[in-house]
C-alpha cells in the first residue's frame, strides 16, 4: 500500500484525528456555544473515531510494526517519545472501537443534557489521551498522555453537575486520581534518578548493564532505588487500570458516572493503562536483567497483584444489590484477569499469556462497553438501579435483553462467546508460565475459582432480566435508536469474534511478540 | 464404474433424509411417512448394487470424506499427529453388507406398510423416522473407515434399537425392555470405547484398511518384538481386541450379554427383523469381519471368540426349546446362529463366518417377517400352542417360513446349511490340532440338534395340525406387501447357498467358491484386508481325517445327521394334530432352562445386590462431601464479598490511606523479598 | 552498617522532637478551660458567621485562564532562546521552527476562546443572559 509515502509522523494518523476532532468540537462551540444541534456534535465524534479506527485498521493491514523481515514496513518512530508498532495499533484499536460504541450510545442518553459539545470533546480528548498512550515510548510522553486521558476523564464522571453522585464520584476520582499521580509522577523521578533516562529503551540499556547510568554510579548499586520507582510506577498504571490497591475510585466513580462514561472508562480506559503497563515492564525493564538490578522478576509483583485484584473484584462483586456498582467490580476482576497477562512473562517467552491478556482487553471492549451500555439504555428508562429493578425486562425488551445476557455469559466465559475463548488462552497461557514459577499454578488456580464465583453474579442478573416477573406498574419502554445500535453491534462482536477470533489471536499474538521476544 | 464411489454417500443419506421427512412431514404424508423411507430404501439398495459391481469391476474406495478434529498426540509408536476423521471404506466385505443391510431394510420397509399402517397403529411417522435413523446407522457403520467413526454409528445404532423396541412406549414391558436392551449393549460399548481409545493411543491411527491402518501397525509392532504400555506387543493386542470384543459381545448378544435380546421382542415384529437380521446384531459380528485382521494377530484373542461362540450357540439353543412364544423361539435362534458365526470367525473362517452372516440375514429376515405375517394372522396371538393348522390357510406364509425354517435347520440343500456346515468344518479341521477348539466344536455340533429340533416345534405347532384357538380357524387375510418380501426372501433363502458350495468344491473339485474369491479381493478388493491376507496372519494348525474329502464327508455328515434327528425329533413329538406339551419330561431341567438359566436373575442380582449398594455410598459422598464442600464454598465467597464490601466505606480519605497503606504492604512485601533494606 | 539505620534513626527523631515538644507543652502549662479559649480567633474581633465562605467562581476561572498564559509562557521562553539559532541553521525549515510553536498556541487559544465565549470571564450577567440561561 501508499504507506511508504506519508511522512513519519503520520503514523500516529489514529490519534491525531481523534485530537483535531476534539479541537474541531471545542472551535465548534467556541463559535456557537450551546448549541442544539445534537446531530452535528454527535456525527462529527462519531465520524472521527470511526476514521480513526479505520486509519488503525489500515494501517495494521499495511504491515506497519510488522517486522521488515515478514514483508511488513517495520517499526516507525514518528517523532520523540513515541513508537508505532503492532502493539500501538492493536489498543488504538480497541480505544477507537470503544469510543465510537459509547459516542453512538451517548446520543440518546445526553437527550436534555447541558453540555452536549463539552461533553462529545472531552470524551474524543480523552479518547485522543489513550490512544497516545498506546504510542507513547518515554517516560514523560507515558505522563502527558496519561494526564491527558485522565484530566478529561475527571470532568466527564462529574459531568451530570445536578446530580449529587456524579458530583461525588468525579470529586473521588479527581483526588485519588491525583494521589496516584504524585505517586506515579515520584516513580518517575526516582526511575530517572537511577539510570539517568526517560525514554524506555534508554532504560533498558542501562538495566541491562549495556550503558553507565546518567550519574556514572554502577546501576546495581542502586537496585532499591529503581525497584521503589518501578514500584511507584506500578502504582500510578494500578490506578489506570482499577487495580487492587488503586482501585478505590472505581466502583464509585463508575456507579456515579453516566453510564456511557463508565463504559468508556472501565474499557478503553482501562486497556489503555494496560498497554502502557505492558510497554514500559517488557521494554524499559526487561525480565532476567532487571533481577540482577533489584533482587527479584516484576513479574512478583504482577502475580501478587493479579490474585488480589481478580479475588477482590470478583469477592466484593457477588453480593452487590446495584447492577452498575457490580459491573464495576467485576470490571475491577477483569483487570486482575489482564494482569495475568504480565504474571505470567518470562525471560524468554511470554507471547501467549500477553496475547491472552490483549485478547481478553479487545474481547472485554466489547462486552463490558455493551453491559454498560445496557445499564445507560436502563437508567434511559428510568427503571432503577437494583437487580430487583431489573426483573422482567426481557419480556418489555427483548432483543436488548438478549443482547445483555450475551455480555453477562460471556463475562462470565461461557463457551460460545468471546469472553471464553481469550480467558481459556489466559488460562492455558497462565498454565504454559507455569512450569517456569508454580506461583503461576496458583494464578491459574485462582483465576478458576473466581471465573467459577463470577458467574453466580452474571447469572443472577440474567435471571433477573429473564426469568423473574416484571412489576405490575411499568410503563411501556422506548427504543432509543444509538444505544440500541450501539448494544446490538457490541453483541454481535461479542458473538461473532468468535469465528473471526483466528486474526485477533494473530493480531494479539504478533503485537504480543513484537515486545516480548 | 467410473465414479460410481463418488455417490456412495448417497447410501447413507437417503435414510437419512427418509427420517427427517418422516419426522416433519410424516403426519401429514399418506402411508405415515412408509413412502419416503420405502423411496429411499429402495434409492440406497440400487446404490448399493451399484456400488457392488463397481467392486466387482475390480475397483475399491477408501477416501477420507471430513476430519472433524486433528491435533498433536503422544501416541505409543506411530505418528505425533492424530485426526479423527469421517471416512468410506468400500471393498468386497462393505459391498456385500450394503446390499444386504439396504435389501432387507427396503423389505422390512414393505412389508411394514401391511404389518403397521394396515393394522391402524398410531405413532407411525415416529416409527418410519426410526426405521430410517435406523438404516442410516448401519449403513454409515458398514463402509466406516475407521474405528471411531464405526464406534459413533455402533451407538447410535444402540440408540435407535432403543427407540424402536420401545416403540409401544404405553405399554408396560416395552420400554423395560427398550432400556434393557440400551442398558446392556451399553455395558459392552463401555469396553468398546476403552478399546478405541487404547487402540488410538498406541497407534495413533484408527483406520481399517491400508498403510496407515492400526491393523498394520499392530502388525509391525509385533514384528518389532517391542512392548507396548509394558505389555508384550502381542499381548497388548490382545487385550485392545478383547476390550473392542465387549461391545461386539453386547451388540451381538453373545453369552454372558445376551439377555437384552429375548426381551427386546417387545418391539415390532418388523423392527425384530430388521434388528436380528441385518442390523443391530449383524453389527457386532460384522465389526469383528472388519477388523479381522486385527484379530487374527491375536490367536488368543480369536480362540476366545470361537469358544464365546460354540457356546453360545449351544447355550441358547437348548433354551429356545422350551419357548412356548413363537418370536422368543425365533430371538433364541438369533443368538444361537450368532454365535456360530463368531464360532466360524473364531477358528479364522473368515469367508464361513461372512457366509452365514448373509445367509442369516436373508433367512432370519425372512422367518420374523414369517413370524409377523403369522400374527397378523393370528390377530396378534404370539403363542405357538393357540395356532396350528395354518398350514391351509396361508400357503405363501407357510411356503416361505417352511424354507427359512429349513435354512435355519440347516437342512441341505437349503442355504443355511452350507454356511454353517462350512463354519463347522472350519472349526473341525482347527481342532483336530487345539483342544479348546475342538470342545467348541462339539458344542457347534451339539446346538445342530437343538436347533433342528426347535425350530420343526416351532413349525408344527404354528402351521400344523388342527387349529388350537378361534383365531387360527378364522385368520385375518394378508395383503400382497406381506407377501411379497416373504416370497422375495423366500428365494433367496433356498438359493443363497450358491454363492459359496465349499463342500462340492472340495469333493467334485470345481472352482464354484465364488464368496471366498469376492472376500479374496479376486474381483477387486483392497490388499490387506482380504481372505489371503487373513490367512497369512493366521497361527492355526489345521488337520484332516485322513484325507480333505474324507473330512468335509465327516464334517457334513454329522451335522447333517444331528439336524435330521433334531427335526425327526420334533416331528415324532409335535406332528399330532392335537400335539401336547412334552416339557414336564424334563424335569428340574427343564424348570432351569424355561428360566433361561438365572442369567437375568443373576445379574438383576448383580445390578441391585453390588452395583447399588457402590452407587448409593458414591452418593451418599457426593451428597455429603462434594456438596458440602460446594455449599461451604459458595457460603464462604458470600460471607467473604460481604466483608469484602465493607473495605469500600465511601470516605474518601479512608481510601487514600487504605490506597498508601496497600502500597507499603506491597512495598515492604518486595523490598524484603529483594533484599533491598 | 546498613544505611537504612540512619535513615531509620533519623525519622525516628524526627517523630520524638514534636512528640517531646507537646509533651513538655503538656507537662508545663497551667489548665485553665474556659469558654472563650475555644471560640475561633479573629484578631480579637467577636467572630461572625461560619469559616466556609463561598467565593465567586470567576476567580477560579480567572486563575484557571492565567494557567493558559502561564504554561505558553513557559514554553516560549527557551523556544525563543533557541529561535534564531535554529533558523539560521541549514538542517531545520523554517516550517519545521515555526510550526509547532504556532500549532501549540493556536490550540491555546481555542482553549480560550472556548472559555471566554462560555463566558469565564464575565463577572456580571446582563438580564438577557440570565433569561437565556434559565432557558436551557
Amino acid at each position: 500500500m501508499a504507506i511508504y509515502e506519508l511522512p513519519e509522523w503520520t503514523a500516529l494518523g489514529p490519534a491525531l484525528i481523534l485530537a483535531v476532532t476534539a479541537l474541531a468540537l471545542f472551535a465548534f462551540d467556541s463559535i456557537s456555544p450551546r448549541s442544539t444541534n445534537r446531530q452535528l456534535l454527535a456525527g462529527t465524534a462519531v465520524a472521527g473515531s470511526l476514521t480513526s479506527l479505520g486509519v488503525a485498521v489500515w494501517f495494521t493491514v499495511a504491515g506497519v510494526g510488522t517486522p521488515t523481515a515478514d514483508g511488513g514496513n517495520g517499526v516507525i518512530d514518528p517523532t520523540h517519545g513515541f513508537v508505532v508498532d503492532q502493539l500501538a495499533l492493536y489498543f488504538m484499536i480497541i480505544v477507537a472501537v470503544v469510543t465510537a460504541l459509547i459516542v453512538v450510545a451517548s446520543y440518546d442518553y445526553l437527550v436534555d443534557h447541558a453540555y452536549q459539545a463539552e461533553y462529545y470533546s472531552l470524551v474524543i480528548l480523552a479518547a485522543t489521551g489513550m490512544s497516545l498512550m498506546a504510542a507513547a515510548d518515554s517516560l514523560v510522553t507515558i505522563l502527558i498522555a496519561l494526564e491527558l486521558a485522565s484530566l478529561p476523564s475527571y470532568a466527564l464522571v462529574a459531568i451530570l453537575k445536578d446530580n449529587r453522585g456524579s458530583v461525588e464520584a468525579g470529586l473521588k476520582y479527581f483526588l485519588i486520581g491525583s494521589l496516584s499521580s504524585a505517586i506515579f509522577i515520584y516513580g518517575i523521578s526516582l526511575v530517572y534518578g537511577a539510570t539517568g533516562h526517560l525514554e524506555l529503551a534508554a532504560i533498558a540499556e542501562v538495566v541491562s548493564g549495556e550503558t553507565e547510568a546518567g550519574s556514572g554510579h554502577d546501576i546495581t548499586e542502586m537496585g532499591g532505588l529503581l525497584g521503589l520507582g518501578i514500584l511507584m510506577l506500578i502504582g500510578g498504571f494500578a490506578f489506570k487500570t482499577a487495580s487492587v490497591p488503586f482501585h478505590f475510585w472505581a466502583p464509585e466513580a463508575y456507579e456515579g458516572a453516566p453510564a456511557p462514561i463508565s463504559a468508556f472508562l472501565s474499557s478503553a480506559s482501562k486497556a489503555a493503562g494496560f498497554v502502557v503497563l505492558f510497554r514500559v515492564f517488557t521494554e524499559a525493564f526487561p525480565l532476567g536483567e532487571i533481577g540482577a538490578v533489584i533482587g527479584f522478576d516484576w513479574t512478583v509483583a504482577f502475580i501478587v497483584l493479579a490474585i488480589v485484584t481478580m479475588t477482590l473484584g470478583n469477592f466484593a462483586a457477588a453480593t452487590q444489590d446495584s447492577v452498575k456498582r457490580m459491573l464495576a467490580y467485576s470490571s475491577i476482576g477483569h483487570a486482575g484477569y489482564a494482569l495475568i497477562g504480565l504474571a505470567g512473562l518470562t525471560a524468554d517467552g511470554g507471547e501467549l499469556v500477553m496475547g491472552a491478556a490483549m485478547m481478553h482487553l479487545l474481547v472485554y471492549g466489547f462486552m463490558n462497553t455493551g453491559a454498560f451500555l445496557f445499564v445507560a439504555l436502563a437508567e434511559h428508562w428510568g427503571v432503577g438501579r437494583t437487580f430487583e429493578d431489573y426483573n422482567g425486562l426481557a419480556a418489555q425488551a427483548p432483543v436488548a435483553c438478549a443482547a445483555m445476557a450475551v455480555f453477562m455469559f460471556s463475562l462470565a466465559g461461557i463457551p460460545p462467546f468471546g469472553g471464553f475463548f481469550s480467558k481459556y488462552f489466559l488460562f492455558v497461557g497462565a498454565l504454559e508460565a507455569a512450569t517456569a514459577s508454580t506461583a503461576m499454578l496458583v494464578v491459574a488456580a485462582v483465576l478458576v475459582i473466581n471465573s467459577a464465583l463470577s458467574l453466580y453474579y452474571y447469572s443472577r442478573l440474567v435471571k433477573a432480566i429473564w426469568i423473574e416477573d416484571p412489576p405490575a406498574t411499568r410503563d411501556r419502554l422506548a427504543q432509543p435508536t444509538g444505544l440500541y445500535a450501539a448494544i446490538i453491534v457490541a453483541a454481535v462482536m461479542t458473538i461473532v469474534i468468535l469465528p473471526g477470533f483466528g486474526p485477533v489471536v494473530d493480531a494479539a499474538l504478533d503485537a504480543a511478540g513484537a515486545v516480548v521476544g | 464404474m467410473e465414479g460410481a464411489f463418488s455417490y456412495a454417500p448417497a447410501i447413507a443419506a437417503f435414510p437419512l433424509v427418509a427420517f427427517v421427512v418422516a419426522l416433519v412431514f410424516g403426519k401429514w404424508m399418506p402411508k405415515k411417512g412408509a413412502i419416503a423411507g420405502i423411496a429411499a430404501t429402495g434409492a440406497s439398495l440400487v446404490f448399493s448394487l451399484w456400488m457392488l459391481a463397481a467392486v466387482a469391476s475390480g475397483e475399491t474406495y477408501h477416501e477420507t470424506l471430513y476430519e472433524w478434529t486433528a491435533g498433536e498426540a503422544a501416541s505409543e509408536i506411530g505418528a505425533d499427529t492424530i485426526g479423527f476423521s469421517f471416512g468410506i471404506l468400500i471393498d468386497p466385505l462393505a459391498a456385500l453388507m450394503l446390499v444386504i443391510v439396504s435389501l432387507v431394510a427396503f423389505l422390512v420397509h414393505v412389508f411394514s406398510l401391511g404389518y403397521m399402517n394396515a393394522e391402524g397403529e398410531t405413532g407411525l411417522p415416529r416409527y418410519y423416522a426410526g426405521l430410517g435413523l435406523f438404516t442410516f446407522s448401519m449403513l454409515s457403520f458398514v463402509y466406516a473407515d475407521n474405528l471411531l467413526m464405526a464406534f459413533m454409528f455402533f451407538e447410535l445404532v444402540g440408540l435407535c434399537s432403543f427407540l424402536l423396541i420401545g416403540f409401544w412406549f404405553r405399554t408396560r414391558s416395552a420400554p423395560s425392555a427398550a432400556k434393557k436392551a440400551f442398558l446392556v449393549t451399553r455395558f459392552g460399548d463401555y469396553f468398546f470405547l476403552l478399546g478405541v481409545v487404547a487402540i488410538a493411543a498406541t497407534f495413533g491411527t484408527l483406520q481399517f484398511a491400508g498403510d496407515e491402518s492400526f491393523v498394520a501397525a499392530a502388525e509391525a509392532a509385533i514384528d518389532d518384538g517391542g512392548q507396548l504400555f509394558g505389555f508384550d506387543a502381542e499381548t497388548w493386542v490382545t487385550i485392545t481386541g478383547l476390550l473392542v470384543l465387549g461391545g461386539v459381545i453386547g451388540k451381538s448378544a453373545q453369552f454372558p450379554l445376551h439377555t437384552w435380546l429375548p426381551d427386546a421382542m417387545e418391539g415390532p415384529t418388523t423392527v425384530s427383523a430388521l434388528i436380528h437380521a441385518a442390523t443391530m446384531v449383524a453389527a457386532g459380528v460384522y465389526l469383528v469381519a472388519r477388523m479381522f485382521g486385527y484379530y487374527a494377530l491375536s490367536p488368543t484373542t480369536l480362540a476366545i471368540i470361537a469358544f464365546i461362540g460354540g457356546f453360545t450357540a449351544l447355550f441358547a439353543a437348548t433354551m429356545g426349546v422350551v419357548k412356548d412364544d413363537v418370536k422368543q423361539v425365533l430371538a433364541y435362534s438369533t443368538i444361537s446362529q450368532y454365535g456360530y458365526m463368531m464360532l466360524g470367525l473364531g477358528v479364522g473362517g473368515y469367508v464361513a463366518g461372512v457366509f452365514h452372516l448373509m445367509n442369516h440375514a436373508f433367512f432370519k429376515a425372512l422367518l420374523f417377517l414369517g413370524a409377523g405375517a403369522v400374527i397378523v394372522l393370528m390377530h396378534h396371538e404370539q403363542n405357538m400352542w393357540k395356532m396350528g393348522g395354518l398350514k391351509d390357510k396361508a400357503p405363501v406364509t407357510y411356503y416361505t417360513f417352511l424354507a427359512g425354517a429349513l435354512a435355519l435347520a440347516g437342512i441341505i440343500p437349503f442355504s443355511g446349511f452350507w454356511s454353517k456346515d462350512e463354519i463347522l468344518y472350519d472349526a473341525l479341521i482347527v481342532g483336530l490340532e487345539e483342544p479348546l477348539i475342538m470342545a467348541a466344536y462339539a458344542m457347534g455340533l451339539l446346538a445342530v440338534f437343538f436347533t433342528g429340533f426347535y425350530t420343526f416345534r416351532m413349525v408344527f405347532l404354528t402351521f400344523h395340525g388342527e387349529p388350537r384357538s378361534e383365531a387360527a380357524e378364522d385368520p385375518h387375510p394378508v395383503g400382497w406387501s406381506i407377501k411379497l418380501p416373504l416370497i422375495v426372501l423366500g428365494i433367496l433363502a433356498v438359493v443363497a447357498g450358491i454363492a459359496n458350495l465349499a463342500p462340492v468344491a472340495k469333493l467334485a473339485n470345481v472352482d464354484i467358491t465364488f464368496l471366498e474369491h469376492w472376500l479374496d479381493g479376486e474381483y477387486g478388493g483392497i490388499d490387506e484386508v482380504t481372505y489371503s491376507a487373513y490367512s497369512e496372519l493366521l497361527a492355526y494348525e489345521t488337520g484332516v481325517i485322513s484325507s480333505e474329502q474324507v473330512t468335509v464327508l465327516i464334517a457334513a455328515g454329522l451335522s447333517l445327521l444331528l439336524a435330521f434327528s433334531g427335526a425327526g425329533l420334533a416331528w415324532k413329538l409335535y406332528s399330532d394334530p392335537e400335539p401336547t406339551a412334552h416339557k414336564e419330561r424334563l424335569g428340574s431341567a427343564g424348570t432351569v432352562v424355561e428360566d433361561n438359566y438365572y442369567q437375568d436373575e443373576y445379574q438383576v442380582w448383580l445390578a441391585e445386590g453390588v452395583t447399588l449398594p457402590l452407587a448409593r455410598v458414591a452418593d451418599r459422598f457426593d451428597q455429603t462431601v462434594i456438596d458440602g464442600t460446594v455449599n461451604g464454598v459458595s457460603t464462604a465467597s458470600l460471607f467473604g464479598s460481604s466483608w469484602v464490601k465493607r473495605i469500600q466505606t465511601g470516605i474518601v480519605t479512608n481510601y487514600a490511606a487504605l490506597l498508601i497503606a496497600g502500597f507499603i504492604a506491597l512495598l515492604l512485601g518486595l523490598g524484603v523479598y529483594g533484599g533491598w533494606f | 552498617m546498613n544505611d537504612w539505620i540512619a535513615i531509620g534513626a533519623l525519622a525516628l527523631v524526627g517523630l520524638l522532637i514534636p512528640l517531646g515538644m507537646m509533651l513538655v507543652s503538656y507537662l508545663l502549662r497551667p489548665t485553665v478551660p474556659e469558654t472563650s479559649k475555644r471560640a475561633t480567633y479573629e484578631s480579637g474581633e467577636i467572630p461572625t458567621g461560619g469559616t466556609r465562605v463561598r467565593f465567586n467562581i470567576q476567580y477560579y476561572m480567572v486563575a484557571l485562564l492565567f494557567l493558559v498564559f502561564d504554561i505558553e509562557t513557559a514554553f516560549l521562553f527557551p523556544w525563543a532562546v533557541a529561535y534564531l539559532d535554529a533558523v539560521e541553521s541549514d538542517a531545520i525549515s523554517l516550517l519545521e521552527v515555526l510550526g509547532p510553536m504556532l500549532l501549540f498556541v493556536a490550540i491555546l487559544l481555542i482553549g480560550l476562546a472556548w472559555a471566554w465565549r462560555n463566558g469565564a470571564v464575565q463577572w456580571a450577567q446582563t438580564p438577557r443572559q440570565v433569561e437565556a440561561d434559565s432557558d436551557r
